[in-house]
């Protein structure tokens, strides 16, 4: 898609979903080849539909007038399995640490190219960060393909990752404390 | 909440009250992860706002 202008993330509008308020448009979340292994339609058709989310926060964007995309997160706390932490401080005395879990990341096929992921999880990154000192969030973690997390997050965010069962997908996080 | 998500528990077991990670390490920040968290943060005090507005 070519924008009459250049792309301005000033312009992105981060909203949370209210059913109530909000009628959202058709959207077309499959990657380009028609696939949609992270199922992010099926998810978006649910909420879009009315159904309850447990104890998940749903954001819509809106790029000047065009609703462009979602993303839902839940805060969880995660504890330590048989986890190698170098760096100890990010696990709390009990062996436990607070997380962002972003479950569904959703952008329109229209406006895939412009760098909007970057700005959810900027967004989602300050989001966990603006929490006070009792539930500071101190791992960002989503899911994503294997291939966007070794071009992308990996490679020019510094996102570590790691495989699934299925080889295609990966759960990428990062430390942001 | 609940900690018990299905869609978590490839990466993650639970143990009725927290959840695993398994497998994960992580580095020391450095001066790029810093820059990026202090993007981040400034991105989202200049977006928090949107959140509320009734489009």
């Amino acid at each position: 898609m070519t924008l009459a202008h250049p792309f301005n993330p000033d312009k992105l509008k981060f909203v949370i979903y209210s059913a109530k308020n909000h009628q959202l448009p058709n959207l077309n979340f499959a990657q380009s080849n028609g696939e949609d292994p992270l199922r992010v339609q099926e998810f978006y058709e649910k909420f879009r539909a009315g159904k309850q989310l447990d104890n998940e926060l749903v954001y819509v964007l809106r790029y000047e007038e065009e609703w462009i995309g979602f993303f839902s997160v839940i805060f969880t706390i995660l504890s330590k399995g048989d986890v190698r932490t170098p760096e100890r401080r990010v696990i709390d005395a009990n062996g436990t640490l607070r997380g962002l879990l972003i479950h569904k990341i959703g952008i329109d096929q229209k406006y895939r190219c412009f760098g909007i992921g970057k700005y959810i999880l900027l967004f989602c990154i300050g989001l966990g960060k603006s929490q006070g000192n009792d539930t500071q969030v101190k791992i960002i973690i989503f899911e994503t393909t294997r291939s966007l997390a070794e071009k992308i997050y990996h490679p020019k965010y510094k996102f570590r990752y790691v495989v699934k069962d299925k080889k295609k997908l990966v759960w990428v996080y990062k430390k942001i404390c | 909440m609940s900690n018990k998500l299905p869609f978590l528990q490839d990466i993650i077991s639970d143990n009725d009250e927290y959840l695993l990670i398994l497998g994960c390490t992580f580095d020391k920040t450095d001066d790029l992860d810093k820059k990026f968290i202090l993007e981040s943060v400034d991105f989202y005090e200049k977006h928090k706002h949107d959140s509320g507005s009734s489009i």
